[in-house]
């Protein structure tokens, strides 16, 4: 019975966190879409439902119907599962974000506000979204298609140049709450928000984001006006949904990241706000921060290859070294 | 008019001589053998100076001869030489048209020659421009250049048969089998697969390009092909069907990563043969055609081709018509302008600027609209002046436009000018020298990026071009950013004109009075025959334009844009030979772009922005 | 019935790993029952701008990118020193942050070294 109340909630938990993700995924598809046309005097999707608002489902139900082509020369095998290895990251970091304060119980069940609370969170999000990359290179390089390859290669590069700096901006952070564990960094942000302490990793992470999840104006591995459509050039139908959806989940993965790591997580802004639920306060910095991500796409020039590796390696990973030294010497003279 | 040094170049280069044109051109007819070294002299002595090789062009005198009683004979010894004309035996005349930038003047060099003996020296190794425009002309006539670096066709597919502008080319309207005259006529077989794009020749010409060890081991049929290559390279396709080479551009890449060690540009996918076309118009219709070569500046291909039409007839053109004209070609060039600027933003990934820079180009299309029912292909500008009068309103809608435009076009430059991003993207990407430029053919905004000042508005004014006031922007470096900056500083001349344009607008009619060109009016139908006769006339038989060779040359948003029309006194252009700016400014994409890297080829394309239309005609 | 060894707080994700799998597996199976498959050569073959591909897209690429590969396993493994460092900031104290103060040097050394050697060069 324990055992059986033990699959079953997280069962639930799983099956509500991934409905809502992947709504939130195919919802944010058409407010990309909706905020970019009115930030260029346009309307965006009109047609299907009112205001567009079924579009996204309309966009579903055709690639689930649109023809799965596999290049002849590509290497089956490894091009049918590329877009698997790049999907299943991106949704099960989602494991361990903290949606809400508390736990709420339903017909005697106890649903915690997370899947999972384990104690190596952080480190766990970013094992798994390395993986990604593998996919993301795996499909360029099956494809036999050169600006796959070409795609494919940026990518990977571009990804585990990133993820360095990434990986180093959170550890600012990590001093200041002393755990890996989501939970607990929310709950270190009770008096102060990390932003404000670790303003110079919060910068960091964000850049580093945006080119992890290869959105403009770092999206060399897709750069159409470049190579078409990068490592994805050969996909299509469902395959090419999962680029699609893994691409928008790992935006707000990262969006969600930053919410906990450095926005606070659920935490109001001021105490008098307090009687807004911790999950509203959650998801409008998530929207937040995905806005911004969008608000950059309309208004930014993408940069070259070259220059956003050079960006990379020598001027975002010193920087974030300098952060940590800095960051432990203040902690330790602070701390005494 | 003649040149004055026409003296010295006969003195030097005996055999050649000096001839005026009908329609006002310097012509020196040079003996087939010293084209090399009359180039060669006309370019580096110092005297001469012609640096810019314009065009080079070639007439096919077949038919001519015959209309004017000379017979062309088949069987050898060419025409039978005309009164008058003792020495033009030959059936093809090349012409070259060089300018004179330093000093700013026009000549016509011409070399017969028979047809059967096609082959001339070319003048690749004097102007590097002349690479392309003489492919044309053994792509078009099977003229023949000796020492050419690659003479392939260009326009045509490879495994095409015959040359199309030759005047024995068959054009359709041939006869058509029917069951009534099948046995009287033999249809000509053609086989539909020989006229496929012969990949296989094009193919063995990239391999001679990119040199260096690489060897095709098949390339025939439908296997894929295979290259054997002991080095690290990739071979890419960078278009026809590319999102980002502005239309039906196709540029080999040679890579080494995504460094590009050299680049080939092909083209030839959009070509529609608008100047054999024209040959079969009267010269009112072809007027229609003109508006397709430069599908993004309409109005500025009309004004050329009727300044050249006009300059074989003779006609005065009224102030009212020259200012309107102004009015609408600056326009235009804006317009066009704002083509390239969404078009080089969204190549970097500014998307918004884009819909930004469209919807201004709207409103421009709404003014010639507004004026001629037509938003894209007016033909509003018409041989003697305008097709009818400036709508009423016209001046405040444009008034309106340039007043909202003026504080737009600093928007645009927000957006850019500062942005970190595009300077990296921008500077020092892709830069042309003054004197590559010059050599290339390379004309308009990206031969002024490069800081050599000619505009022709300037150098050889137009249509009361002269009247008004504006400075003529110049970039450094001939890089993109300065191409970018060069045309956006254009968008503001070309306001400034157009509001001195406005002001002094002055009244009267909007079309030559000539009744030449002019139908009769509507009532004179009603009472009078000939007047009917008139109309029918012109509108079948189109008016007849009196013999001779014209040529003229406007300063389009893409450069200079000369049309070159020789008439044989009918109704009906001989020939129309069409300068297109972005055809001679392509030929320079892979001088510039090699070692740079994909993102900045794609730049650069932006940059020099070529309309496809006008390359491949 | 993990014997403890396997902290239960593990348990919830595998169990999504699996059903991730399953989600994005079973996608692709109940769309092949329903979409069309009409293929013919040309629709096979690679996206090269519309024309006949040169040469097999598999061809060798830069060292470029096994360098920054290499760099990349070099760094990470720093990061992977460095979390569980900070997580025991404050119980380590001072000798902590020398000991991590001449792990950082060192590698800034070969970062340094490396960045003279143009490995960080994109040309």
């Amino acid at each position: 019975m324990e055992i059986g109340l033990k699959i079953l909630v997280p069962l639930i938990e799983i099956s509500v966190v991934l409905g809502i993700v992947l709504f939130h995924v195919a919802y944010i598809t058409y407010f990309e879409r909706k905020i970019l046309s009115h930030m260029q005097d346009r309307l965006g999707p009109m047609e299907v439902g009112p205001h567009g608002l079924l579009q996204p489902i309309a966009d579903g139900l055709k690639l689930f119907f649109k023809e799965d082509i596999i290049p002849a020369g590509a290497d089956k095998i490894i091009f049918s599962i590329a877009p698997i290895i790049v999907l299943v990251p991106a949704l099960i970091g989602f494991a361990v974000i903290p949606f809400a304060k508390e736990s709420i119980t339903i017909f005697g069940l106890t649903f915690k506000p997370f899947i999972t609370d384990i104690n190596i969170g952080i480190l766990y999000i970013f094992a798994f979204a390395s993986i990604g990359a593998y996919g993301v290179i795996l499909g360029g390089w099956a494809s036999n298609s050169k600006y796959a390859l070409l795609g494919g290669l940026r990518a990977g590069a571009q990804m585990v140049s990133y993820e360095l700096a990434l990986g180093l901006s959170i550890i600012g952070v990590l001093l200041l709450s002393q755990s890996l564990s989501m939970v607990q960094i929310v709950e270190a942000q009770n008096r102060i928000w990390f932003v404000l302490l670790q303003p110079v990793a919060f910068v960091i992470y964000v850049i580093c984001a945006v080119a992890e999840t290869n959105r403009l104006p770092f999206d060399m591995p897709e750069a159409e006006s470049e190579l078409v459509a990068g490592f994805f050039t050969e996909y299509s139908g469902m395959r090419f949904s999962f680029f699609f959806l893994a691409e928008y989940a790992n935006m707000i993965l990262v969006s969600c990241i930053a919410a906990i790591l450095f926005l606070g997580g659920w935490h109001a802004p001021f105490k008098f706000l307090e009687f807004i639920p911790p999950t509203i306060w959650f998801i409008l910095k998530v929207y937040f921060i995905l806005f911004f991500f969008i608000w950059i796409r309309g208004t930014l020039p993408r940069v070259r290859y070259d220059q956003l590796m050079k960006f990379g390696w020598k001027v975002m990973i010193p920087l974030s070294l300098a952060n940590i030294i800095v960051t432990s010497i203040v902690l330790y003279i602070v701390r005494g | 008019m003649a040149i004055p040094d026409a003296g010295a170049i006969m003195e030097r280069f005996p055999g050649a001589a000096h001839e005026n044109s009908s329609g006002g051109l310097d012509v020196i007819i040079v003996p087939k053998d010293k084209i090399p070294g009359i180039a060669e002299f006309l370019k580096n002595d110092p005297s001469q100076n012609y640096n810019f090789l314009s065009d080079i062009t070639c007439v096919d005198y077949l038919n001519m001869r015959a209309s004017l009683g000379a017979f062309y004979n088949p069987s050898g010894g060419g025409l039978r030489p005309i009164p008058g004309h003792p020495e033009r035996r030959e059936r093809f005349e090349i012409i070259y048209n060089l300018y004179s930038i330093p000093r700013g003047c026009r000549v016509f060099l011409k070399v017969y020659i028979d047809d059967k003996d096609l082959e001339l020296e070319s003048v690749t190794g004097v102007w590097k421009g002349a690479d392309w425009f003489e492919r044309e002309v053994y792509d078009m006539f099977g003229i023949k250049f000796k020492n050419h670096p690659d003479l392939r066709r260009i326009l045509m597919p490879s495994a095409w048969k015959g040359h199309p502008l030759r005047k024995d080319y068959p054009i359709g309207g041939e006869e058509v089998v029917f069951t009534a005259n099948k046995d009287t006529i033999d249809p000509q077989e053609v086989d539909i697969k020989e006229l496929s794009i012969g990949d296989d020749e094009i193919y063995a010409a990239l391999m001679l390009n990119l040199g260096g060890g690489t060897r095709l081991s098949t390339i025939k049929g439908d296997e894929p092909i295979r290259m054997d290559s002991g080095e690290r390279r990739i071979i890419l396709n960078l278009g026809p069907q590319h999102p980002s080479t502005h239309g039906l551009l196709r540029l080999v890449l040679d890579l080494d990563g995504e460094r590009i060690k050299k680049v080939m540009p092909i083209i030839g996918y959009l070509h529609t043969g608008i100047e054999k076309n024209c040959e079969q118009l009267t010269y009112q219709k072809a007027l229609t055609l003109t508006d397709r070569v430069d599908y993004l500046t309409p109005l500025s291909n009309n004004l050329a081709y009727c300044l050249a039409v006009e300059k074989l007839m003779d006609i005065d053109i009224p102030l009212r018509a020259q200012y309107a004209r102004v009015i609408l070609c600056e326009l235009s060039r804006i317009a066009s302008h704002l083509v390239y600027l969404a078009a080089q933003g969204l190549d970097v990934g500014v998307m918004s600027l884009f819909f930004y820079c469209f919807n201004e180009r709207e409103l421009i299309q709404d003014i010639f609209e507004y004026i001629s029912g037509v938003r894209m292909m007016t033909s509003y500008i018409n041989i003697g002046g305008l097709r009818y009068d400036l709508q009423e309103g016209f001046k405040e809608k444009v008034t309106a436009f340039i007043d909202r435009f003026s504080s737009k076009i600093d928007e645009f430059e927000e957006l850019l000018t500062n942005n970190p991003i595009w300077i990296k993207r921008a500077k020092g990407i892709g830069m042309l020298s003054p004197e590559d430029a010059i050599n290339y053919s390379v004309s308009g905004p990206s031969l002024r990026a490069s800081g050599v000042n000619w505009d022709v508005r300037k150098a050889a004014p137009y249509s009361c071009y002269d009247h008004f006031d504006f400075t003529v922007p110049l970039g450094e470096k001939g890089d993109v950013f300065d191409r970018y900056v060069v045309r956006i500083e254009e968008m503001r001349q070309s306001l400034s004109i157009i509001r001195q344009a406005l002001a002094a607008l002055p009244d009267g009619p909007c079309r030559s009075q000539d009744r030449k060109i002019l139908t009769p009016p509507k009532k004179e139908l009603a009472r009078s025959m000939e007047a009917v006769i008139h109309h029918f006339l012109i509108s079948s038989a189109g008016f007849p334009v009196p013999k001779g060779e014209a040529y003229s040359s406007i300063e389009s948003p893409r450069g200079e844009v000369g049309y070159y029309v020789v008439s044989d006194g009918s109704g009906k252009p001989y020939r129309v030979r069409i300068r297109g700016a972005s055809f001679a400014n392509l030929q320079a994409i892979s001088r510039v772009s090699e070692g740079f890297m994909i993102a900045d080829l794609i730049a650069i394309i932006g940059s020099f922005d070529p309309v496809l239309g006008e390359v491949d005609r | 019935m993990f014997g403890g060894y396997l902290p239960s707080n593990y348990l919830p994700i595998v169990v999504f790993i699996i059903i991730a799998i399953a989600f994005g597996a079973g996608t692709i199976v109940a769309g092949y029952l329903v979409r069309p498959k009409k293929t013919y050569p040309e629709k096979l073959s690679p996206y090269e701008s519309g024309m006949k591909p040169f040469s097999d897209a598999r061809t060798p690429f830069p060292m470029r990118y096994y360098i920054i590969a290499m760099l990349f396993v070099l760094f990470d493994i720093e990061v992977v020193f460095l979390y569980p460092w900070a997580v025991v900031f404050n119980k380590i104290g001072l000798y902590g942050l020398i000991e991590m103060m001449l792990f950082i040097a060192i590698l800034l050394v070969g970062y340094f070294y490396a960045w003279k050697k143009g490995a960080l060069e994109w040309d």
